[in-house]
């Protein structure tokens, strides 16, 4: 966590607001920048189409396509993308530096094969236009092998080159297909938009690629990376990733299914349901920022602090003063956290009822749209608690909450299935998630002497303290 | 009858005065039954017997210190104990002699987990060591404390839970591991529980710790601690307990066991087998010294070499034979070689494992050299073959040598010189070689005091009775 954690703690320590903006401003570029970049590109194309009055099908195609691309791929990758954070952070734990880029190789091919096969069935069934499946096809492998990259990247606490990668990637879609749409006009197809949006991304995924050589291509190769017996070791994780992935989709799935529509016979969507998820999810931004921030300057010096006087010699008294410690500024920056994110969401909710009629919000749509803000902000907050858990290392709690979530959204999603509930079943499935887990956050802190020490396994050969799991 | 003998880091693995004590013991009662209860340090060594095992053992039960390394580990359980388990827990932790040994059995050996990592991996086990640390221990290392106490426990924790043979009576050659499980047998069992202390385990293994590097410095007086623990729960448990000499029972009693419970019993030798041994040539004008003894760091072998070094220059015609296996330490009898070299020493050989009995009669003098003894055989093997003995002031030499009121001989039988001195030790073998009338006059008292007191039989009969006592003891209650 050094990189971003020091530039961080040099901009909080400057004086005055200038350099209060700019730390936030320098947090917010490199957490929610690549999701920005991508928001922000997806609504500047559809403002482009607008504006070039380009017909209804192919615009329906692409942002159906697209979504369907971030969704899916996203989902898939997701169990992958958790327990090889974990074993890269082992990797570079333990200095297999020579290990790294053999590993990230290797479980590239194992992700696309996995990947590869929900897309081939897509392709398979669906009545699509071999001309628009091609480009969309290639658009979702390009964001299998992009959120893999970035987990590996991140390792490297390089989060400023991911920002930059999206923000690239995503000005040569946008120029792409501004070029194509002032080329071809009122006859753009949604092929050519596809292949606009999957060349933004070649150009990402090929930017995080130099990045990974440059920072893991060392001097001798080394043997093919263990992938099962890590798999096997971390299998837990593999699971927590998939869960929360599942869930945090499936009350979109819902809806597509109980008050969807056929586009093509070949996309389920909820165009109203889906509007008011994209803009409800930008109020959430602020915790992702803070977050960041609050782990940086605050939690993580004394996490940090905690763990050094286990292995550097505490005695037991050090220890519980490390630990009280901890749990202090835990609970604090919670408390903090939800604070903020509760103002940006009242704000956001306000401002909805105010200014989303005018793009052509329904007041359905407005009604949904404050509930998913709500939702969200639960949402937001079960997951930092899972993450939390994560850093105490409790991947059994991280398992059970992770599973709890999912089929708290399932059940949650078919007993409020109808039109008039839109958002509310991920709102009651997060709340009820949020305390459990808030719940076993407070009983790990208080437990985790014991979780720390007797987790250990007993022959000495294998002793060694735990690693922390990183976010 | 059936007897258990619980024996620790001995029988049947290794030669030496222990083994070769119970060994006889057992080959001298064939009326009796006996079940070996072997403590071993090592899973590898399973099976490697040194003895033919005699045909009244029944059952040679084989258990290993690090037997833990093959069971599965599984963390997160959470037990409730009761105060009275807690506070035997924390005694033994602690090494506090107030100890409720039974209570300590009964948790040790509870059917609530599996395994006694699984109980060493649980919340109360964690809960407790936190507390005692936070009570008594807030200055260590936290994290050090909890692997040493670990450490210190799985062992014991895995031993207890040993199923143990049925027997009519429980004898421990030793305290500490082998203590704790006689004391089982007597809990579980309701029988009499015996105890012989040849040395005094908890001062060796204090010793040992003390030298220990493995140990850091703050964390060596909980594992000296512990292991006087341990110690106590056999003076505890034992109906009886016998040692060889007096200093060793003043020993004990300091270390809490009542006087009451201990009986002086030295060792005994078949004093027959050592008469008309095959004797020197009339021809040869050499002196013949000898040592009868196991190649191993404890008998300070270095500091014999350095003496007979000193030896030779004042009597050019002596020899020096060091009759004794030497595998035992390969890496130190590379070392003695190596001294001889250097030191230019001639005339003195390495046998290597023998008969004794073929080569003593030949023998001017016996030295022995040791930093620490219970009762040495090889003193008592001299004596009974009538030759004078310099022996270092460690265990019961000075009483076997100088005699005591009991077994009515007086005079000397030979020669006490300090540990590792070297130059003194070399003195008082100039002196015997230059003085052959001593050396007749010791050797005879030597082997009047063997026939007083140190007869086999006299041994044998002691333990035979005891035997019978403390069966029909512990059939009255």
């Amino acid at each position: 966590m050094a990189g971003i954690g020091f530039q961080l703690k040099r901009l909080f320590d400057r004086e005055g607001l200038a350099g209060r903006i700019q730390a936030i401003s320098y947090a917010s570029f490199v957490t929610v920048g690549p999701m920005l970049s991508c928001m922000l590109a997806v609504t500047v194309i559809h403002w482009l189409l607008v504006q070039t009055n380009a017909p209804f099908h192919p615009r329906e195609i692409f942002q159906a396509g697209v979504s369907y691309a971030f969704a899916f791929s996203f989902i898939i990758t997701s169990p992958f993308a958790m327990y090889v954070t974990r074993s890269v952070s082992d990797q570079l734990y333990e200095k297999r530096y020579d290990a790294l880029l053999p590993s990230f190789y290797s479980c590239m091919q194992i992700t696309l094969a996995v990947a590869f096969v929900p897309a081939f069935l897509f392709a398979l069934f669906t009545p699509l236009g071999l001309a628009e499946k091609i480009p969309l096809f290639v658009l979702y492998m390009e964001l299998v092998v992009i959120w893999m990259e970035v987990v590996y990247v991140s390792a490297m606490k390089a989060y400023r080159k991911v920002a930059v990668a999206f923000a690239g990637g995503m000005g040569v879609a946008v120029l792409g297909i501004w070029i194509l749409l002032y080329g071809s006009g009122q006859a753009v197809s949604a092929s050519g938009l596809l292949w606009g949006m999957a060349g933004g991304f070649f150009v990402t995924a090929c930017l995080l690629l130099s990045e990974i050589e440059r920072f893991f291509r060392t001097e001798k190769p080394a043997i093919p990376f263990s992938f099962r017996k890590d798999a096997k070791r971390y299998q837990s994780l593999w699971f927590i990733g998939l869960f929360t992935g599942l869930s945090m989709y499936e009350h979109q799935f819902a809806q597509w299914m109980w008050n969807g529509m056929w586009l093509e016979d070949t996309f389920r969507i909820s165009p109203e349901y889906d509007v008011a998820v994209f803009y409800a999810v930008l109020s959430v931004l602020p915790s992702l920022i803070w977050f960041v921030i609050s782990v940086e300057t605050a939690f993580y010096p004394k996490f940090r602090q905690y763990y050094d006087s286990v292995i550097g010699g505490g005695t037991i008294l050090d220890i519980d003063v490390a630990r009280k410690e901890m749990e202090k500024v835990l609970i604090g920056e919670m408390a903090m956290l939800m604070g903020i994110q509760l103002v940006f969401s009242l704000i956001a909710i306000a401002a909805g009822i105010q200014f989303l009629p005018l793009i052509g919000f329904t007041s359905q749509m407005v009604d949904t749209f404050n509930i998913l803000v709500m939702a969200f902000f639960v949402y937001i907050m079960t997951s930092i608690v899972l993450l939390l858990l994560l850093y105490f290392d409790d991947r059994k709690g991280a398992l059970a909450l992770s599973a709890l979530l999912l089929a708290a959204n399932l059940v949650c999603s078919w007993l409020l299935r109808d039109v008039q509930y839109q958002g509310l079943p991920l709102f009651a499935a997060s709340i009820l998630t949020l305390v459990a887990a808030l719940s076993r956050l407070v009983y790990r802190m208080r437990r985790l002497h014991y979780a720390t020490f007797s987790a250990q396994p007993l022959s000495a050969s294998e002793r060694g303290m735990p690693e922390k799991a990183e976010a | 009858m059936r007897i258990c003998i619980v024996a620790e880091g001995s029988y049947p693995y290794v030669t030496g005065g222990v083994s070769s004590w119970i060994h006889a013991l057992i080959q001298s009662m064939p009326h009796h039954e006996f079940t070996i209860f072997a403590i071993g340090a090592e899973e590898k060594s399973r099976g490697k017997f040194r003895y033919e095992i005699p045909a009244n053992v029944g059952e040679v039960r084989e258990v290993f210190l690090d037997a833990f390394l093959l069971e599965e580990s599984r963390w997160g359980r959470s037990f409730s104990l009761a105060k009275g388990e807690r506070d035997a827990l924390k005694s033994l932790l602690s090494g506090k002699n107030d100890m409720d040994w039974n209570t300590l059995f009964r948790l040790m050996r509870d059917n609530r987990w599996e395994t006694s990592t699984e109980f060493l991996m649980s919340r109360d086990y964690f809960d407790l060591l936190s507390e005692l640390c936070r009570e008594q221990y807030d200055h260590l290392p936290f994290r050090e404390m909890f692997w040493t106490v670990r450490s210190m426990i799985l062992p014991f924790m895995q031993l207890v839970r040993e199923t143990l043979p049925e027997a009519d009576v429980y004898h421990s050659v030793s305290t500490g591991y082998a203590g704790v499980i006689a004391s089982l047998g007597k809990y579980l069992y309701q029988k009499p529980m015996l105890l012989t202390e040849h040395g005094i385990y908890s001062r060796e293994r204090e010793e040992e710790i003390i030298k220990a590097d493995w140990v850091k410095g703050y964390f060596k007086d909980l594992w000296i601690r512990y292991f006087y623990g341990l110690a106590n729960c056999a003076y505890e448990s034992a109906d009886q307990v016998v040692t060889l000499f007096h200093r060793n029972k003043e020993i004990q009693m300091e270390l809490g066991c009542p006087a009451s419970k201990i009986a002086i019993v030295p060792n005994g030798i078949k004093a027959p087998e050592y008469v008309d041994l095959p004797g020197k040539k009339p021809d040869d004008g050499s002196i013949h010294i000898g040592a009868i003894v196991r190649v191993v760091p404890i008998k300070d072998i270095k500091t014999m070499i350095h003496s007979f070094y000193a030896v030779k220059r004042e009597v050019p015609n002596a020899t020096f034979t060091i009759m004794g296996p030497y595998d035992e330490d390969p890496e130190y009898y590379r070392e003695c070689l190596e001294l001889v070299d250097m030191l230019g020493v001639e005339d003195l050989t390495f046998t290597g494992s023998v008969d004794v009995k073929q080569y003593i009669g030949r023998m001017d003098v016996i030295v022995l050299t040791s930093i620490s003894e219970g009762q040495p055989l090889a003193v008592l093997e001299a004596m009974a073959a009538g030759k004078p003995v310099v022996a270092t002031d460690v265990g019961s030499c000075r009483e076997l040598l100088h005699g005591n009121e009991a077994d009515g001989v007086d005079g000397q039988a030979g020669l006490i010189a300090p540990v590792l001195d070297d130059k003194e030790i070399a003195r008082a073998i100039i002196t015997l070689c230059k003085n052959e009338g001593k050396r007749k006059e010791m050797g005879q008292i030597g082997f009047q005091r063997v026939l007083k007191g140190y007869t086999h039989e006299q041994f044998i009969h002691w333990y035979d009775s005891m035997y019978q006592s403390l069966l029909r003891e512990g059939a009255r209650e």
